[in-house]
C-alpha cells in the first residue's frame, strides 16, 4: 500500500517536476537539522540566522530547528546523510572542517560527496586562551615551556576532529612541541577546565572567548587576519611567527543531501543567502558575539573542496 | 540590597503576566513526562526574541523554576518522574498517594519547593561572587566521584538488597555507553542501527518508569471489583505550610545539598534531590519509614531540586560558564538580546540582571499559589479508572520520547526498555538506579578519560584520582554509604528471621 | 506458600542473575578484546564492577537470599499479555505505517476495550469510549503540534 502511494507519488513529481516545483517550493515547513545539543553555539546561530525564513522574500515558510546530538555530531550528520529526505524539506547545519575531517578519519555515513551545500553564515576561528593567572603572556611562552617539559602542557577543546582539535594539530605540527590535547564534550566545558585551571591553556571559539575575555588571556588567533571587531589587539600566529592558517576556522552554513531537486537548490541557494543578509539576523548575530560571513554556494563548494584536501594532508598518519 | 529596588519591575502589569505565564506553562511543562526543565526552556526561546530582554528572561527564568516543581506531579501521582531530578520524589511521594495522601503529598512538595527555591535565589542574590571561584575549582577527577557517588547512593537507597540495586546501578552505566561514545565517535555495543545515537536519558527515563506502571495497571485484567481505586482525601493547605515549616532538619539539609550540588559546574542538578533525601534519611529518627510515605521523604528531595536552580546560575551570571545544560539554554536566551553574562553583567545591564533574579524570587511564590491550585486538580488523576489512564499513559510516553529529538529509535528504545523494566521489577530491581545510572554515565565516563589524559601529563592515576582532601571526602562518601546499607539491610533481616536478636545490630556511624 | 511454588519461585530468581552474569561475561570480553582501547577504558571499568556484582547475587539467589519481588504469576500474564501486544504493535509498527495520531487514537480505543469492564453490547458504553479517546486526542493534538510545535511523524493518515 505504501509502495503503491509512494510509485505514485514518484510519478506525479516527475510529471510537474521543473517550475511548477519551484514555484510551489516550499508551501509548508521546512526542517534544519543542527547536529549538536540546544543552547550550543551552532544551535544557537541556527535559530538566529533561520528567524526570518517566513518573510515573504525568502521562503514564506517558518524553519523549524531540530537537534540530532551526539559524537561530536556524528549522529546526526550520519542520520542527515542516510534518511533525510531529499525533498527539498529536510535541510541540515553543517560545520566545518568538522564534518570533512570525521569523514576522513572515520567511516562515516557522510562526506562533501554526498551532501550539496546551500550557503555559509558564518565563521568562527579558533583561539589560543590561558587562564587569568597563567604564567604564560605569548604563544612563545607557551612553546618554550613545552620544549623544556614535553607532553606536560594540557590543552583543552571541544572533542577530536573539531576546529579545535584541528587547530591543536597544527600548532603542534608548525612548532613541533608535544603537547597534551583533552577533548571535552563542548566548547563551553572545554573553557571552563581553562578558568577554572584543570588545564594549563586551550583552543576555543573565539565568540566564546571574547564573552570570557575578563577572565582569560587569549595569545593568538588561528586565521589569516586579526578580528577587527571583536579582539582587535589579539596578534595572529603567523604574526607571532607560526604558520597557522584559517584552515581550523568554524564554518556553519546549511546543506541539503545529494538528490534533492536541482530546481529545489535553485530556490534555496538564491534565497537563504539573501536570508542571512536581513538587517535583524545581522544584528542579533552581533549581539550575540558571532561573527557573521555570508557566502553563496559556489564559495561553499569551493571552501569545501579546499578543507577535503588540506585535512586528508593534515590527518595522514594520525 | 540593590535587588530590592528592582521589584518594582516585575510587578508592572505586563512582566507580570509574562510571570504568570511562565510559571504555569512550566508546571504543565514539568509535569508532562519527557518535557525537562531544559526542553520547556529551549521551546520557549524563541517567544523571548520579540520581547524585550527583560520581559524575555522573566519568562526563561519563571519556565526554570516552575517547570523543575511541575516534575514531582506525576513523579507523586504516577511514579513517573517528570525529569530526572524528580526521582526522588517518587520514592516517597508515591507511596504518600497509594496511601491517599496525593493532595497532601502535592501540596507538601510545593511548599518545600518554594522554601528551597528561594533559599537558592538568596545564595545567588548575596553569595555569587564569593562562591563563583569555588565552584570552577571542581575539575574531572571530583566530577567522575560525583557521579560515582550519585549511583552509590540511589542504588544503597532504593532497594530491598544493596547488591541488586548496585547491580542496577552499573547496568545503567553500561546502557550510557551504548551508541558511538562521545570522544572519538567509536560504535559501542550497537546491536541495530536504532541504537547509534545511544540511549537518550529522557527516552529512557519515560521508557524505564511509565511503562512498568503501564503494564502493572492491566495486571488487574477486566476486572469489574477491582476498579474502584485509592481515594484521595481532602487536606488543608495551612496544615501542609506548617507540617513543612515543622520539618526543619529535611529543610536545611535538602537546601544546603541543593545549593552546593547546583553550584558545582557539570555536576548535573538531578542529584540534588537524591543525594538530600538519603542524608536527611541518615539523620532521620523515623529513617525506618522512608519509602513507605514518609512526608519528611517529599520535603528533603523537593526544597533540595528547587535550592539547586539559583545557585546554578553563578558560574553562568558571573563568569559565562553555563554550569548545567539548562544554563546553557539561558545563556543562548540572554546572548539573543545581546547581554553577555560576565563579570560586567551586574554594572552594565544592571536592570535586566536583577529583575530576571526579582522574577525568579517572585516566581517561586507564584509557583506556590498555582501549584497547590494544580495540587487539587492534579489528584484527581489517580481518580481516573486503569484502562484509560493507562493508554493515556502510553501514548503520552511515546509522544513525549519522540518530541525529545524527533526519533522513532527513541521511541522503540523506550518501549523496549520499558519491558524490560517491567520484567526486572517482578525481582525486587528498581528503576531508578538503573536511570541514574544511565544519566551519570555519560558525566563519569567524560571526567575519566579527562583525568586520565591530565593524570598522564602530571603525576600519575593514583595521585590525581585518589588524592587531595575532595577526592577522598568524595569516594569515603560512596563507601560509607555501601557501608550503611550494608549494615541496614543485615539487621533488618536480622529483625526479620529472629525478633530475639533485635537489639544486636551496632549502631552505624 | 507450598514447596512446589517456593521452588518455582527460586528458579525465577535464579533466572535475572543468570542472565546479568553471561551478558557481564560478554561485555567484559568485548571490552578487553579491541584494537584500540581509548574508547573502551570506562567500558572496562564498568565490565569489572558487573561482573562481580552478577556473580554475588547469582550466588545470593541460590542461596535463596535477597528473593524479594513476587515474581510472575500466571494469571498477571495473562492479563497483561494482549495489552503489551498491542503497545508492541503500536509503537513498532502503527505508529509509522498509519500516522501518529491515527495510530495512538486507534491503540487507545483498543487497549480502554480490551481491558474496561463495561459491557460491550450497548452503544453507551461505545459513545463514551470513542469520545474519551477524541478528547485525548485532540489534547495532544493541541500540546505536542499546536503549542510545542513538534514535527509528529505522519504515515498513510495523520
Amino acid at each position: 500500500m505504501k509502495r503503491i502511494l509512494m510509485t505514485m507519488a514518484a510519478a506525479l513529481s516527475v510529471a510537474f517536476a521543473g517550475d511548477a516545483l519551484a514555484q510551489k517550493y516550499p508551501d509548508r515547513p521546512v526542517s534544519v537539522t543542527v547536529a549538536y545539543s540546544a543552547g550550543g553555539a551552532t544551535d544557537f546561530q541556527a535559530r538566529i540566522v533561520t528567524m526570518v525564513a517566513g518573510n515573504a522574500q525568502y521562503l514564506g515558510q517558518p524553519i523549524v530547528i531540530i537537534n540530532k546530538p551526539g559524537a561530536g555530531g556524528k549522529v546526526g550528520w550520519n542520520h542527515f546523510a542516510s534518511k533525510a529526505k531529499t525533498d527539498g524539506y529536510e535541510l541540515a547545519a553543517y560545520n566545518v572542517p568538522h564534518f570533512i575531517a570525521q569523514s576522513i578519519k572515520f567511516k562515516t555515513k557522510y562526506n562533501i560527496n554526498n551532501l550539496e551545500p546551500i550557503a555559509n553564515w558564518g565563521a568562527d576561528p579558533a583561539v589560543f586562551v590561558v587562564g587569568k593567572d597563567s604564567p604564560f603572556n605569548s604563544v612563545a611562552d607557551v612553546v618554550k615551556f613545552a620544549k623544556a617539559n614535553p607532553g606536560k602542557v594540557t590543552v583543552s577543546g571541544a572533542g577530536l576532529f573539531v576546529g579545535h582539535h584541528i587547530a591543536f594539530l597544527q600548532i603542534q605540527k608548525e612548532t613541533g612541541v608535544k603537547l597534551s590535547y583533552v577533548p571535552h564534550k563542548g566548547g563551553a566545558p572545554a573553557l571552563k577546565s581553562v578558568i577554572g585551571g584543570q588545564v594549563m591553556a586551550g583552543v576555543n571559539n573565539l565568540s566564546d572567548a571574547f564573552r570570557s575575555r575578563s577572565n582569560l588571556k587569549i595569545l593568538g588567533i588561528a586565521d589569516n587576519q586579526r578580528d577587527k571587531e571583536f579582539l582587535p589587539d589579539v596578534p595572529t600566529f603567523k604574526e607571532q611567527g607560526f604558520n597557522v592558517d584559517d584552515s581550523s576556522v568554524n564554518f556553519r552554513g546549511i546543506m541539503v543531501r545529494k538528490g534533492t531537486p536541482k530546481e529545489v537548490i535553485d530556490v534555496l541557494a538564491a534565497k537563504v543567502p539573501e536570508m542571512f543578509k536581513n538587517a535583524r539576523v545581522a544584528k542579533q548575530m552581533k549581539n550575540g558575539g558571532s561573527p557573521l560571513r555570508v557566502l553563496n554556494r559556489d564559495q561553499v563548494k569551493k571552501m569545501w573542496k579546499e578543507r577535503q584536501a588540506f585535512l586528508t594532508e593534515l590527518l595522514k598518519g594520525l | 540590597m540593590e535587588f530590592v529596588s528592582y521589584f518594582g519591575a516585575v510587578f508592572s502589569p505586563f512582566p507580570f503576566l509574562i510571570l504568570i505565564i511562565g510559571t504555569v506553562g512550566g508546571l504543565i511543562l514539568g509535569a508532562t513526562p519527557g518535557l525537562s526543565p531544559t526542553m520547556a526552556v529551549a521551546l520557549l526561546i524563541p517567544f523571548t526574541f520579540q520581547m524585550e530582554p527583560a520581559h524575555g528572561l522573566i519568562l526563561l527564568g519563571a519556565a526554570y523554576t516552575s517547570s523543575v516543581a511541575g516534575g514531582a506531579v506525576s513523579a507523586i501521582l504516577l511514579r513517573i518522574p517528570g525529569a530526572p531530578a524528580n526521582i526522588a520524589t517518587a520514592l516517597d511521594g508515591y507511596a504518600m498517594a497509594q496511601k491517599g495522601e496525593a493532595a497532601k503529598a502535592l501540596q507538601m512538595c510545593f511548599v518545600s519547593s518554594a522554601v528551597g527555591g528561594v533559599v537558592g535565589i538568596l545564595v545567588l542574590i548575596f553569595l555569587t561572587p564569593v562562591l563563583a571561584a569555588w565552584a570552577l575549582g571542581f575539575g574531572p577527577s571530583h566530577l567522575f566521584w560525583i557521579a560515582i557517588l550519585g549511583v552509590t547512593v540511589i542504588a544503597t537507597l532504593d532497594s530491598n538488597s544493596v547488591v541488586k540495586g548496585l547491580l542496577s546501578g552499573c547496568i545503567g552505566l553500561w546502557i550510557s555507553t551504548i551508541g558511538l561514545d562521545s570522544i572519538q565517535g567509536v560504535e559501542r555495543f550497537t546491536f541495530s542501527e536504532h541504537l547509534d545515537g545511544g540511549i537518550h536519558v529522557i527516552a529512557a527515563l519515560i521508557g524505564l518508569f511509565a511503562i512498568p506502571q503501564v503494564v502493572e495497571m492491566l495486571e488487574i485484567g477486566r476486572n469489574k471489583k477491582i476498579m474502584t481505586l485509592m481515594n484521595t482525601a481532602q487536606h488543608s493547605v495551612v496544615d501542609s505550610i506548617l507540617e513543612v515549616l515543622g520539618k526543619v532538619r529535611a529543610l536545611f539539609i535538602g537546601s544546603t545539598v541543593g545549593v552546593i550540588i547546583g553550584l558545582i559546574p557539570g555536576a548535573g542538578g538531578q542529584i540534588a534531590g537524591i543525594i538530600s533525601y538519603d542524608q536527611t534519611r541518615k539523620f532521620s529518627p523515623n529513617r525506618e519509614r522512608f519509602g513507605s510515605g514518609e512526608s519528611e521523604g517529599v520535603v528533603a528531595a523537593e526544597s533540595a531540586n528547587n535550592a539547586m536552580v539559583g545557585p546554578s546560575l553563578v558560574p553562568l551570571l558571573t563568569l559565562s560558564v553555563p554550569g548545567s545544560p539548562t544554563a546553557a539554554v539561558l545563556l543562548g536566551g540572554l546572548l539573543i538580546h545581546g547581554i553577555f553574562p560576565g563579570p560586567d553583567l551586574f554594572t552594565k545591564h544592571a536592570d535586566v540582571a536583577w529583575t530576571f533574579i526579582d522574577s525568579m524570587l517572585v516566581g517561586q511564590i507564584l509557583m506556590l499559589v498555582f501549584g497547590l491550585y494544580i495540587a487539587r486538580l492534579a489528584a484527581k488523576i489517580i481518580l481516573v479508572p486503569p484502562p484509560i489512564l493507562a493508554s493515556g499513559i502510553l501514548i503520552l510516553a511515546v509522544f513525549g520520547s519522540y518530541s525529545v529529538q524527533h526519533s522513532i529509535s527513541d521511541v522503540l528504545v523506550m518501549l523496549t526498555l520499558g519491558l524490560g523494566m517491567y520484567c526486572l521489577e517482578k525481582f525486587g530491581y528498581t528503576a531508578a538506579p538503573l536511570v541514574l545510572g544511565i544519566i551519570l554515565g555519560p558525566i563519569a565516563e567524560s571526567n575519566y578519560v579527562q583525568g586520565r589524559i591530565i593524570a598522564q601529563a602530571g603525576d600519575g592515576m593514583i595521585s590525581y584520582f585518589l588524592t587531595g582532601p575532595l577526592n577522598v571526602t568524595l569516594y569515603v562518601l560512596c563507601l560509607a554509604s555501601i557501608g550503611y546499607s550494608i549494615v541496614m539491610e543485615v539487621r533488618t533481616r536480622r529483625q526479620q528471621t529472629a525478633v530475639t536478636e533485635n537489639e544486636v545490630g551496632e549502631e552505624p556511624a | 506458600m507450598n514447596d512446589h511454588q517456593g521452588a518455582s519461585q527460586r528458579l525465577q530468581q535464579i533466572i535475572p542473575p543468570g542472565i546479568v552474569v553471561a551478558f557481564s561475561l560478554w561485555i567484559a570480553f568485548v571490552s578487553f578484546n579491541v584494537d584500540d582501547p581509548q574508547p573502551y577504558l570506562f567500558p572496562r571499568l564498568i565490565s569489572i564492577a558487573l561482573v562481580g556484582l552478577s556473580v554475588l547475587a547469582l550466588i545470593r539467589a541460590f542461596l535463596g537470599k535477597d528473593n524479594v519481588g513476587e515474581g510472575f504469576t500466571k494469571t498477571k500474564l495473562k492479563n497483561v499479555a494482549a495489552g503489551v501486544a498491542v503497545m508492541g504493535l503500536f509503537v513498532f509498527f502503527l505508529a509509522e505505517f498509519l500516522g501518529f495520531y491515527t495510530a495512538s487514537a486507534l491503540t487507545f480505543l483498543v487497549i480502554v476495550s480490551l481491558y474496561d469492564p463495561a459491557s460491550h453490547f450497548e452503544i453507551q458504553t461505545w459513545v463514551k469510549r470513542i469520545g474519551v479517546m477524541i478528547g485525548f486526542t485532540a489534547v495532544m493534538y493541541g500540546l505536542f503540534t499546536l503549542l510545542l510545535k513538534v514535527q509528529i511523524p505522519k504515515g498513510l493518515l495523520l
